[in-house]
């Protein structure tokens, strides 16, 4: 299977083009979203016909943080994407309370890698078709 | 010259003695100076703690049951009966055998031969009735020194929650004309039905279990609220009637420190959480940055590479300034700054001169509106961190999509504080995030990059300090309101 969008949640802009970058290299072909923090993610997930496949949260960001973004997307009908941790705290209370929802599949600390993309794909949305 | 009477007379008498004495609880003795012997009646061996079957008094053994303070006393009584037949009475103490001290009430009267005393006769009481009336009394003056002393709050209850006894620092909690309608009262009507229900309850479990324990935050009639840890104990008189003892240790200042040192503790993990990410944060990304700008020269890509710098600029200008504010903010939490004057006009001009080269100043219509020469006694690096996190805020939150920015500086002075406020028609605090506006590391604009998300926490600090208040009216503008104390 291959993955159409991907939606990068954090403030840092040093960070979004990181991740832009990296997702670029893994499959240029993929539409990138970028929210600046939780809220705007809700609001843009909201407006899209299609939720995105991929999305990259960090945790720290002003206005509605990483966590407070799983707490209030759960709650909506939006529950086709698969979301990556990805920030740069390695704190073991952050990593767990993320896991704990269902949706949450992997917990990356920055930077975000090209081989850590193919890993989650493969992962999670079966064999690698690029 | 005496009658010595006959064997028949004394028997009588002893009988008659012997009757008299177990009635009165008392014991006689006499001591035969020829003889060099001791006679005892049964009851002072008792006193003494002795048998009368194996035990054979003496002169020098009696003297030696005495208390060894009283011995002296007790020698010298009989010395000067036996030599110059002065009768004597008095009260001593004894130690039995079993060391337990027993007080004694003794009278010895010569009978006196030719100028010589030949015999002494006593009686011998314990009069520990009397005398335990008398130390009962000593006992209860002390006590209720102890009582009127002790800081701590000391009281009785009766099973109808009457307070029959109280100490000083119990009676002080209640108004001068109140006091004398303390004891016999429940006094319960002079407290909020909560805490009276608190107070019964825990009454309650003392009487029922004996014992009850709880920490309580008390409002008093006379108007200071402390927090209590009250202990309560059950006990019964002579009667049988139950009673509780209450004892109240003012355990406020130790709350206070303990509430202190857990905010204390709670910032500086939440400080070692957020520097952690805070700080790291723009390092990994302006690494990751550089990497890709190595890549793109080594590759001869130059097309991006002024974006890229500017990114690794702005996020290094963002850790820049939160090393600064973490060192500020170091200074705020131990400042031992000296008073000087305060020209807060003076520092509001000083502070939008500082900033007049911010982004989009220019467009933002500044009101300066004073009330008053607005002059305070108070330490001057703090108004100048207030004011200039207040203003640089307004500055970097105004809302561009509106035509007309304005911030509105006021200043209304009065008796006894001044009023400093910074408002503005802004982006605002989201309501959910006003409760956290001046916790530490929070920013509320994702996309407005500036600030160490420290500011509004330094200047509550700031505000504490000089012992002013600060609140947020979010409800038409943005508006912060500070007071300040005139001393």
């Amino acid at each position: 299977m291959k993955i159409d969008t991907v939606l990068i949640v954090d403030d840092n802009e040093g960070d979004q083009l990181l991740v832009r970058l990296a997702v670029e290299e893994y499959d240029p072909s993929i539409t990138i979203y970028v929210a600046y923090d939780g809220q705007e993610a809700l609001d843009l997930i909201d407006s899209l016909d299609e939720d995105p496949n991929l999305i990259f949260l960090d945790i720290n960001m002003p206005g509605m943080n990483g966590h407070e973004f799983l707490v209030e997307y759960h709650k909506t009908q939006h529950t086709g994407c698969v979301i990556t941790m990805l920030t740069s705290s390695d704190q073991e209370s952050d990593k767990a309370l993320s896991m704990t929802y269902p949706l949450v599949k992997k917990y990356t600390i920055k930077p975000l890698s090209v081989k850590d993309i193919g890993d989650i794909v493969s992962k999670e949305f079966g064999k690698d078709e690029r | 010259m005496e009658q010595s009477p006959s064997q028949a007379e004394r028997n009588v008498q002893n009988q008659q003695q012997l009757q008299a004495g177990r009635m009165a609880g008392l014991g006689y003795w006499i001591v035969d100076i020829d003889e060099n012997s001791v006679f005892w009646s049964k009851e002072i061996y008792i006193i003494h703690g002795l048998d009368p079957n194996t035990y054979t008094p003496s002169l020098d053994k009696s003297i030696n049951f005495y208390h060894p303070s009283d011995r002296n006393y007790a020698q010298a009584c009989v010395a000067s009966a036996i030599e110059s037949g002065q009768n004597f009475e008095f009260d001593l103490r004894i130690v039995r055998p079993d060391s337990t001290i027993v007080h004694v009430r003794a009278k010895g009267e010569c009978e006196v031969r030719n100028g010589k005393t030949i015999k002494i006769f006593g009686i011998f009481q314990q009069i520990y009735k009397i005398q335990s009336t008398k130390s009962m009394t000593k006992v209860l003056d002390f006590q209720r020194l102890l009582m009127d002393a002790n800081t701590d709050l000391v009281f009785v209850k009766d099973a109808n929650f009457k307070i029959v006894e109280a100490n000083e620092a119990f009676l002080s909690l209640y108004p001068p004309e109140k006091r004398h309608q303390v004891i016999g009262y429940t006094t319960l009507e002079e407290y909020n039905e909560e805490q009276v229900e608190i107070f019964l309850k825990e009454d309650k479990k003392a009487f029922a279990e004996g014992l009850s324990e709880v920490i309580e935050v008390i409002d008093f009639p006379n108007g200071s609220q402390c927090v209590l840890l009250t202990k309560k104990i059950r006990f019964y008189n002579d009667e049988g009637e139950a009673f509780i003892l209450g004892c109240s240790r003012d355990i406020t200042s130790i709350k206070q420190a303990e509430n202190a040192l857990i905010q204390a503790n709670g910032e500086l993990e939440e400080f070692a959480y957020r520097t952690s990410h805070d700080l790291r944060s723009p390092l990994v990304s302006s690494l990751g940055v550089l990497n890709v700008i190595e890549k793109n020269i080594a590759n001869n890509n130059h097309e991006k590479l002024n974006d890229y710098v500017q990114i690794v600029k702005r996020s290094l200008a963002g850790l820049e300034r939160l090393v600064s504010d973490i060192l500020e903010l170091t200074k705020t939490k131990n400042s031992d700054e000296q008073l000087t004057l305060v020209d807060i006009p003076k520092v509001v001009s000083q502070t939008l001169d500082k900033f007049s080269e911010m982004d989009n100043v220019s467009r933002l219509e500044i009101r300066l509106n004073f009330n008053g020469d607005g002059i305070i006694n108070t330490k001057t690096s703090r108004i100048v961190l207030i004011i200039e996190n207040l203003i640089s805020n307004a500055i970097k939150y105004q809302d561009l999509s509106k035509e007309q920015s304005y911030i509105a500086i006021t200043l209304n002075e009065y008796n006894k504080y001044i009023e400093f406020k910074v408002a503005d028609n802004g982006l605002g605090v989201p309501l959910k995030y006003q409760e956290a506006l001046f916790s530490m590391f929070k920013r509320f604009h994702p996309r407005v990059s500036f600030g160490s998300g420290l500011g509004l926490y330094m200047v509550k600090k700031s505000v504490e300090i000089i012992g002013a208040q600060i609140r947020f009216d979010g409800t038409k503008n943005t508006e912060f309101i500070v007071t300040l104390p005139k001393k």
